[in-house]
């Protein structure tokens, strides 16, 4: 099964959710980045808040205690606005895990999405590897994607971004596909891309949730 | 490694001095205030500074920094910092920390590890300068461990090496930080709540005391009561 369901959950015409979601890109760019600084942003992501996501999934699929892990990721994301992104960006899993019969459905509804994932993932049998580069892609893809409508260019563009990403992409996918407890889930932070986040709750004039 | 202890009991206290050294600013039955003084040029290459605060159930510790620490050019060796608190139930610490220069090619390797007992009060300053003046400034990695009543309320690692990578600190030098644990602030604070007890204030600036943190630090002291400490 986890042949196509790696693909599945990578696809943004999987019924989840994921159209309303930036991965950060929106509040970014009103926060002051420049477009041109697109490609270094998602290196920023891939070193912190992808790779914390990431781990966060893959340690849930690895079967650590789900209130355990939920206490590490939210520890790690110390924004409430983020985490109130992060559990709605959840809900479109946790509902097609109900529609589809799966144990992930019994999840508690404010689990957020990389939880939401790992167990999802758990449930169809991936890899601790696929597990984590479905996450760290569909987080860097996510942000791609928002780039086309926040910042008018050439499709092909973002495309090339993420393909200039792929080295660090599995580097961070080894790192983090080894690990099996929530304390080792990476903490690692971007301070202004936090900010930025944040602020994003109260930001009018948005076509993203996050 | 240079220790620097302060510890308060019902009892009495124990001081231990290191590369800083503890000054007993005013006492009372229940407080404890403390200025911690460097004697001796802080931070260079290879120092290891050790702090440890710990206060026992009850009793409420307040600590000043008497100035701002410049880590100066490590000349390829690392200086170390490690801050090791613990914080026991219906007890409290309000560390008025001033800022940690990091002078072009200094380099720091910090950690901060602090236990709250439930009921306990945390309130800590952080702020952190990437640079004298026409500086670009030394590289830091910090890392932060903050728990509550047992469970993680809080785990950062800020690498700042590569700060101005797009969403790190862009063309700031300054990151100010003012964190609160064992209460929740007013709404009207700008501050990411924690899911645990708690709260982050979180500003960054060209130039320090620019980040306007100083009046979240004095309300949420307020809020934890630390003016009634006193007498």
């Amino acid at each position: 099964m986890s042949g196509i369901a790696a693909l599945l959950l990578a696809d943004a015409r999987l019924p989840a959710g994921g159209h309303t979601q930036s991965a950060g890109l929106e509040p970014a760019l009103l926060g002051g980045l420049e477009p041109t600084d697109i490609p270094g942003f998602l290196r920023t992501r891939l070193a912190t808040s992808a790779r914390v996501d990431a781990a966060t999934a893959v340690v849930t699929r690895a079967g650590a205690p789900v209130e355990q892990v939920l206490d590490a990721w939210a520890a790690r994301t110390p924004s409430e606005v983020v985490r109130a992104a992060a559990v709605e960006a959840g809900r479109g899993y946790l509902r097609l895990a109900r529609t589809l019969g799966m144990p992930t459905s019994l999840l508690p509804r404010d689990t957020p999405r990389p939880i939401a994932l790992g167990s999802l993932a758990r449930d169809l049998g991936l890899a601790a590897a696929e597990v984590a580069r479905v996450a760290i892609y569909d987080d860097l893809q996510t942000a791609c994607a928002a780039a086309l409508k926040l910042a008018p260019m050439d499709p092909a563009t973002p495309v090339g971004w993420l393909l200039a990403c792929a080295d660090p992409i599995d580097e961070a996918v080894a790192d983090v596909a080894k690990l099996t407890e929530p304390q080792q889930i990476p903490a690692t932070t971007a301070p202004l891309m936090e900010l930025w986040q944040h602020a994003h709750s109260t930001a009018t004039r948005r076509l993203f949730r996050a | 490694m240079s220790l620097t202890r302060v510890h308060l009991r019902q009892d009495g206290q124990t001081l231990v001095a290191g590369l800083l050294a503890p000054r007993v600013l005013q006492r009372g039955p229940t407080c404890l205030e403390v200025a911690l003084v460097a004697t001796n040029a802080t931070l260079l290459g290879g120092d290891h500074v050790r702090i440890e605060l710990a206060v026992d159930a009850g009793m409420h510790l307040v600590i000043r920094d008497v100035a701002g620490t410049v880590a100066y050019h490590s000349r390829g060796r690392e200086a170390w910092w490690d801050n090791e608190i613990d914080v026991a139930e219906g007890a409290s610490l309000v560390w008025r920390a001033e800022p940690l220069v990091l002078s072009q090619g200094a380099s720091v390797r910090r950690t901060t590890h602090a236990t709250v007992a439930e009921g306990g009060r945390l309130l800590m300053r952080d702020t952190l300068v990437l640079g004298r003046s026409g500086e670009t400034g030394g590289d830091i990695v910090c890392d932060t461990e903050l728990t509550y009543a047992g469970r993680p309320a809080l785990v950062e690692r800020l690498d700042l090496a590569d700060a101005t990578l797009p969403g790190m600190l862009g063309a700031h030098r300054v990151i100010d930080t003012v964190t609160l644990l064992g209460a929740r602030p007013a709404a009207t604070t700008r501050a990411f709540r924690l899911a645990q007890p708690g709260a982050v204030a979180r500003a960054v600036g060209i130039r320090a005391h620019d980040t306007a943190l100083d009046a979240t630090f004095e309300e949420w002291a307020t809020q934890i009561g630390a003016q009634s400490w006193r007498g």
